[in-house]
């Protein structure tokens, strides 16, 4: 990667991932439907592992994690039994997200575009699914739970509706970085993943 | 000696490799993330200090997009909505002139209670707080990362090392709590979330005390539980909950909201919902109320604390005046706000 390359990749990634993380916390309320707002964080990391490869998947992952945790970090109870804003969920879950969305069906879906909206949507599925449960089971654990949602609105009311809203968000990201990217043409030069050398062919809108 | 070297060499090969798997990092990547979450939940926390210069740089940028965001919504909305805002703004005249009148009462009114506050020794209901005022930044990314980020910290005398501190609407009902500071900013835990506690008494004569709580499954309809309800009393629908001051983190008689629902199904275990004044995805400001320090109280030997809710008064040692406050609804003067 020339020198002008590395320059462009750092800048517009400093732009998307600032840009992605304001404008989720800051206009929340702007990017909602159905109750939901889309998690713009969420898609940016899916989509950059799943194009550009695992280690652009972990750096942003780290990245708008460490942004997570601070701008709205999840509240748990302290070890002195107050509730406190910790630090590294964030960035433990989307350093996750990160390297699943690059590795997970790469050798059928390929980096072809179009197929990224579906990485996302079984990354948010897989995102919701687990905070629930890690959430229940948090609950349980800290003698906290009086009352938890039903299967039914989990499913139908809080999982659906975010994948819906996530997908949405992914199709002007997915045009932001074909056309204008952190990588020229949306293509990242030298990207082998082991299962063709030819991978990146498939990169295409 | 070359045995030593050779052994030593080996070691490092083999230390190598191991940094060279992949699954290795990964794995004490995730202790290390796991080491990072446990610490920042003790108590007195090192790495709350490690967001501080963080808030440095990312709290300026984030105030550009919001700042750029509001005047763009700001544009667009004067063009959208220019009728309605000239037929507000003739209402809205006419609502001056009325409020007028009113403020010309209102003054009259307040020289009385000044000279009654005087001959009585009568305490506002929080002169003993500085009022902070401050904007929201962020608000929560979704259902589990939902902390609220206000644009106040240390340097504006908001400091969560030594306490924490209610944060109010403009119309002084009950917000959230700061939870932690940085230099320009503060973590609030609002009053929906489901670690959010706050001790409440229904906002009547001897009104009973219960206890006011955020729910998960509650939150999306903007509710709160309300548990510890005694056995004997029924909280009818409407019903309005103000802090008890017990506890000593939340001024007495703070507005929290009114009951929405009761139910008494299971006689030992009487719960209520509660719809709270606040609706937090709508507030842009919020203030924060800090006990004023011993030096800026001019304290008296014995204070009469008396209660608009109770209509009783009883004497208090001054010690704790910073926290246990008395409550006749009297906003904060704004000479008393730093806003």
């Amino acid at each position: 990667m020339s020198k002008q390359e590395r320059v462009r990749q750092i800048l517009l990634y400093t732009v998307y991932i600032t840009g992605a993380c304001c404008m989720q916390v800051t206009f929340s309320q702007v990017f909602n439907l159905l109750g939901h707002a889309c998690d713009l964080m969420l898609v940016l990391v899916v989509l950059c592992g799943y194009l550009f490869g695992t280690k652009d998947g972990i750096v942003v992952g780290v990245v708008v994690g460490i942004f997570r945790d601070y701008f709205s970090g999840p509240v748990l109870t302290g070890l002195d039994q107050k509730p406190v804003a910790v630090l590294g969920v964030g960035l433990l879950a989307f350093l996750y997200i990160g390297i699943l969305s690059s590795v997970l069906f790469r050798k059928r879906f390929r980096r072809k575009y179009s197929l990224g909206i579906l990485q996302v949507v079984i990354i948010s599925l897989i995102y919701y699914s687990l905070g629930h449960i890690v959430s229940f089971i948090y609950l349980s654990m800290s003698g906290n739970l009086v009352s938890y949602y039903s299967f039914r609105y989990i499913v139908f009311s809080s999982i659906v509706p975010q994948i819906i809203v996530n997908v949405l968000a992914s199709l002007p990201m997915l045009l932001l970085l074909r056309f204008a990217g952190p990588y020229k043409k949306g293509v990242r030069s030298g990207l082998v993943d082991g299962y063709s050398v030819e991978d990146r062919k498939w990169q295409s809108v | 000696m070359w045995y030593t070297f050779k052994k030593y060499k080996k070691g490092e090969d083999a230390l190598r490799n191991l940094f060279k798997n992949r699954l290795f990092v990964l794995v004490l990547s995730t202790l290390l993330i796991i080491a990072v979450i446990v610490i920042s939940a003790m108590p007195g926390s090192p790495l709350s200090f490690v967001t501080k210069p963080l808030s440095v740089v990312i709290d300026p940028v984030q105030a550009v997009f919001r700042s750029v965001g509001t005047k763009i919504s700001d544009f667009y909305s004067a063009i959208a909505e220019g009728m309605d805002i000239r037929k507000e703004n003739e209402e809205l005249r006419a609502e001056i002139a009325e409020l007028e009148y009113q403020v010309q009462q209102g003054e009259e009114a307040r020289i009385r209670w000044e000279e009654l506050k005087s001959a009585f020794s009568i305490q506002d209901s929080f002169e003993n707080y500085h009022i902070h005022g401050a904007s929201i930044l962020t608000r929560e990314s979704d259902e589990w990362f939902s902390v609220i980020r206000i644009n106040v910290g240390t340097s504006s005398g908001i400091d969560s090392s030594t306490g924490s501190y209610a944060v109010v609407d403009a119309r002084m009902n009950l917000v959230g709590r700061v939870m932690s500071t940085d230099v320009d900013s503060s973590k609030i835990l609002p009053l929906l979330h489901e670690g959010f506690t706050v001790s409440a008494k229904v906002n009547e004569v001897n009104g009973a005390v219960v206890l006011v709580t955020g729910d998960i499954t509650l939150k999306n309809d903007g509710l709160c539980v309300v548990t510890r309800i005694p056995s004997n009393i029924v909280l009818e629908v409407g019903v309005e909950l103000v802090t008890s001051g017990e506890g000593g983190l939340f001024p007495a008689g703070i507005p929290i909201g009114t009951i929405e629902s009761f139910d008494d199904s299971d006689p030992d275990n009487l719960k209520a919902t509660l719809r709270p004044y606040v609706s937090i995805s709508s507030i842009k400001d919020v203030f924060i109320m800090v006990p004023n320090t011993e030096d800026d109280n001019e304290i008296l030997p014995t204070s009469i604390n008396t209660s608009s809710a109770t209509g009783e008064a009883e004497l208090e040692d001054p010690s704790e005046n910073t926290t246990s406050q008395a409550a006749p609804e009297v906003p904060v003067s704004s000479s008393e706000a730093e806003v």
